[in-house]
């Protein structure tokens, strides 16, 4: 039984197809005569596990080549819905995120440029370095109360008595509103204003962002609104302003304008001193409603009398 | 590159971003300002106008998107390859928006997200190629019957 020795000598070597074969091709060769008829049938069983095999693997390739493309037209899918989302949320962010309408030109422009016209500006005063009065505020400019006195008294007085040489005014700004909610964003502005004082447009820097003032909770303080605020300001460099924002002179000057505020006893904004320039200064209190000119100008008035 | 390698190398970005995600964060809710080395910008960044998207800190959405896309490695087949391509590739978009916003907007630069930025690259393209390339279980089993 040399098929059956063959069949058991498979076991032997493992169970190998190649191993296998060949013992069979041994074994049919001892046989004699039969083999030849086997070999062909032999073949012919190869050649269709070939052509089995063959097709097999097309098929295999083939199904791989259709997955890879499912799942790169699923990575293409995906990649156009990121771009939707991202354009999304740069569109909603870049026009509904600001607060205001940055291309046209920001309130009271003209206003503010007729108000300091002639006036003498350095540091955080405006008017004559030599006139007999100084009224210093202490303000925030993202204060509500502040913005009503600045936007509705003030210009009277800067008319009144500022651009007549009478009264020198002084802006010490604080940063205290919405500190809570948005760190640094009154910071941001009262560094900048401070900043632009160094260029001698600290004032009118100021009018215009109490007259463009918005909602006091919101955070909208940034480089591209406080440019945009400056455009109107002849003379005004705003990437310098930018950049001296940052400066220790601008910290010092408003931690001593802080320290002050404190010394005074004030606790809210806006507060006001006045005196005789280069003199004492003293807590004036508006004599009527804050956002009036008239609950000043008896004051101003009755300190110039002594004058 | 095998999926199980490509799995721990997303693995272990993703880590390194909890760490820099989650520290943002805290100092977002602890108020402190941000400790920037190399660049000096950090703090300018986390306070302007684009360290929040609709009034969620993008340090917190950070945070999110890390963690799920490691919880995205625990789910087996195509789901979870879709999954974490579909976190990476809009991470890595919102990544390179608020890239441009630091360089043309605040004009500071932040080096955390600037980290974070490049992280959400690399994972943009391994999550990629873990998708197309697929399971390496299957052709190993076709491997394994071929020999018989």
């Amino acid at each position: 039984m040399p098929a059956a020795a063959g069949e058991s000598q498979v076991v032997v070597f493992g169970g190998q197809f190649a191993t296998f074969s060949v013992i069979r091709a041994e074994v049919n060769y001892h046989v004699g005569s039969m083999s030849s008829g086997n070999d062909k049938k032999q073949t012919k069983a190869e050649r269709q596990q070939a052509a089995r095999d063959a097709r097999q693997q097309a098929e295999q390739a083939e199904a791989a080549a259709a997955a890879r493309k499912k799942r790169l037209s699923l990575l293409g899918g995906i990649a156009a819905a990121a771009a939707v989302i991202v354009a999304g949320i740069a569109i909603a962010t870049s026009s509904g995120g600001d607060n205001a309408d940055l291309t046209g030109t920001p309130n009271g422009a003209s206003d503010v440029k007729s108000l300091f016209a002639g006036v003498p500006q350095s540091g955080n005063s405006a008017g004559k370095p030599d006139a007999p009065l100084t009224l210093v505020e202490f303000a925030d400019l993202k204060c509500p109360v502040c913005r009503s006195f600045d936007v509705n008294a003030m210009p009277t007085i800067i008319q009144k008595y500022v651009q007549t040489g009478k009264l020198r005014i002084e802006l010490r700004l604080l940063h205290f509103v919405g500190e809570q909610q948005h760190p640094g964003d009154s910071e941001q502005a009262a560094r900048y204003a401070e900043a632009a004082g160094m260029q001698g447009h600290l004032w009118e820097f100021a009018e215009m962002f109490f007259f463009n003032q918005q909602d006091e909770t919101t955070d909208y303080v940034n480089d591209k609104y406080l440019k945009w605020l400056s455009k109107p300001i002849a003379g005004l460099n705003a990437d310098k302003a930018l950049v001296d924002s940052k400066s220790k002179q601008v910290t010092d000057a408003l931690d001593k304008y802080a320290k002050q505020f404190a010394a005074n006893g004030f606790t809210g904004t806006p507060s006001f001193l006045l005196g005789t320039t280069g003199g004492t200064l003293a807590p004036l209190v508006a004599a009527g409603a804050g956002d009036k000119a008239e609950s000043y100008t008896t004051q101003i008035d009755a300190a110039l009398q002594g004058k | 590159m095998t999926d199980r390698r490509l799995r721990l190398v997303i693995a272990a970005l993703c880590l390194i971003g909890i760490g820099v995600a989650g520290y943002l964060t805290y100092e977002h809710y602890a108020g402190g300002d941000v400790k920037c080395f190399i660049a000096h910008g950090c703090a300018t960044v986390q306070k302007s106008q684009w360290a929040s998207l609709f009034g969620i800190p993008v340090a917190v959405l950070g945070l999110i998107g890390y963690i799920s896309l490691i919880g995205s490695l625990l789910i087996r087949g195509d789901a979870g390859r879709v999954i974490g391509a579909a976190i990476a590739l809009p991470g890595f978009g919102f990544s390179m928006y608020l890239t441009y916003r630091e360089l043309y907007s605040i004009q500071a630069i932040c080096a955390w997200c600037v980290i974070s930025a490049v992280l959400m690259t690399l994972l943009a393209i391994l999550t990629s190629v873990r998708l197309v390339r697929g399971d390496d279980i299957a052709p190993v089993v076709q491997a394994d019957s071929d020999g018989e």
